[in-house]
């Protein structure tokens, strides 16, 4: 069964994000066939280079500030290792692993003091979840100590070819991607998964370790892009 | 700017689950159950080959001691893009999932009930997981009535003739070339291909992008060197007067690189 989750996972990584403008420059949908249109910028998307993001690649560089107007950039965390959460309080996915279960506030609590955390929130504006305020209630709310920052653009969250809230991603200490995926292998919205995907990576990096599963496929909500 | 989406109240689930069901069936025979889905307009569910997010629309059934369950028969979805490069496949407005089911026969006669419980997650802008419960009667007849009527519900009986068509060996509407890491699906005729792989196909490249060809060809590429290569799902066939046919395909290859020709997966 795992094995079947990473191939699944491949397909994910596969889709770059350039692809939307393309779909999105086509003529008017069909009946059945539902295209929705992307923001303004799809057209610079078009040009962007289309290699796909792997594993052990260099983790797309990033500086966005958070709710509270504090700017966080991944260079300025070189030489150490950054879970990366994507994010969307109103995602039931995200309510599950932030209210539902304790799975995000035991990952800090076991790794906070040697890993950093940073939440990332790609809903445009005017989508769900988007914002300073929304995502200000959500971090005192779950008592969420690491910053969330706001990539209203989406072009960090395209970079990273994110597609779900909440998908995970490690970066270890030379910058490069280690774990891209779920968080655990439970996809439903309700309960914690038996496998913590992301503390099995961390302790196999902490220990000098290669990931032994450095990808899953990850679930929950589309990005709000 | 629009509105962003809320969390709805509790108890107004955005869609709605029934339980189909022929009048009655006589032991030893077959029958179709439907589970029907009434989906809230704008809001949909999700199918349950590879998509992007989402989770697939999960039952189960309870019934009578002596009825079993054979695999669920999935409509084709529709296609959906979103922004990000995010494809889906799901279904809007109502959906009627297959179960064909075998009753034995020594199943006891007289009144049956067939329970559903479901889960599903709803979305709209906003996802929403939940869930629901139906269940229906019918009867076991000791010998058939007169009128076969009443051994089909005639909206599952639509749903089924509505499901893929099963391609035969050497069906000449669809054919399927795997070379190493590509794939090429051919519809004579055809204005259009729309590719939608199923829960055990293996993962194909930038699907939301390659995954449809205004032609008579479709060509892509599969995420990763895999041996074997299963090529399975549905395939749309849309021609030149716009009508639409949908193909289910299950070929796989690799196994035998040097026999050059794809054969068809064991079933699972």
């Amino acid at each position: 069964m795992k094995q079947l989750w990473s191939l699944v996972a491949v397909a994910a990584i596969a889709m770059s994000a350039s692809v939307v403008a393309q779909e999105g420059a086509k003529p008017a949908a069909k009946p059945g066939e539902k295209q929705v249109q992307p923001a303004q910028d799809g057209k610079k998307d078009a040009k962007k280079d289309k290699a796909e993001l792997k594993i052990g690649d260099k983790a797309p560089e990033f500086s966005l500030k958070d709710t509270e107007g504090k700017e966080h950039s991944l260079s300025s965390l070189s030489g150490k290792i950054v879970v990366l959460e994507w994010f969307n309080p109103d995602c039931p996915f995200v309510v599950k692993q932030h209210e539902k279960t304790s799975v995000m506030a035991d990952l800090v609590k076991k790794y906070g003091d040697k890993v950093t955390f940073l939440a990332i929130n790609s809903s445009a504006p005017g989508k769900q979840g988007s914002g300073a305020e929304r995502n200000t209630k959500a971090k005192t709310d779950w008592k969420i100590d690491f910053p969330i920052l706001l990539d209203e653009t989406g072009e960090v969250g395209k970079s990273y070819q994110s597609k779900n809230t909440p998908t995970m991603y490690i970066v270890d200490a030379k910058g490069n991607l280690a774990y891209w995926g779920a968080i655990d292998d439970d996809s439903g919205a309700e309960k914690a998964g038996k496998t913590n995907y992301v503390a099995k990576a961390l302790d196999e990096l902490l220990a000098g370790k290669p990931v032994s599963q450095s990808k899953t496929k990850p679930y929950g909500c589309n990005v709000k892009y | 700017m629009p509105t962003p989406a809320r969390d709805p109240q509790p108890g107004q689930a955005h869609a709605r689950v029934e339980v189909l069901l022929p009048k009655a069936v006589v032991p030893g025979d077959r029958m179709d159950v439907g589970v029907k889905f009434t989906i809230e307009k704008d809001w949909h569910l999700y199918w349950n080959g590879q998509n992007d997010s989402g989770t697939p629309i999960e039952i189960e059934l309870k019934m009578p001691t002596g009825f079993k369950a054979k695999e669920t028969l999935w409509p084709a979805p529709e296609r959906l893009v979103e922004p990000g490069g995010i494809l889906n496949h799901i279904y809007e407005r109502e959906v009627i999932l297959v179960v064909p089911v075998e009753v034995a026969k020594d199943a006891k006669v007289g009144p049956a009930e067939i329970a559903v419980e479901s889960k599903w997650l709803a979305c709209k802008e906003a996802c929403v997981p939940e869930s629901g419960g139906a269940k229906a009667t019918m009867k076991v007849d000791a010998v058939p009535a007169d009128q076969s009527a009443q051994y089909v519900h005639e909206a599952v009986a639509k749903a089924r003739a509505a499901l893929p068509i099963e391609l035969a060996k050497d069906d000449p509407r669809v054919k399927i070339v795997i070379e190493g890491r590509r794939a090429t699906i051919q519809a004579p005729g055809a204005r259009e291909i729309a590719f939608m792989p199923g829960p055990d196909c293996t993962p194909v490249e930038t699907l939301a992008d390659r995954g449809i060809a205004k032609a008579d060809k479709l060509d892509f590429e599969l995420a990763e060197s895999q041996n074997p290569i299963r090529i399975s799902g549905i395939v749309r066939v849309t021609n030149s007067e716009g009508v639409r046919a949908y193909y289910h395909i299950d070929t796989h290859a690799g196994a035998h690189p040097e026999s050059g020709k794809n054969r068809p997966c064991p079933g699972r």
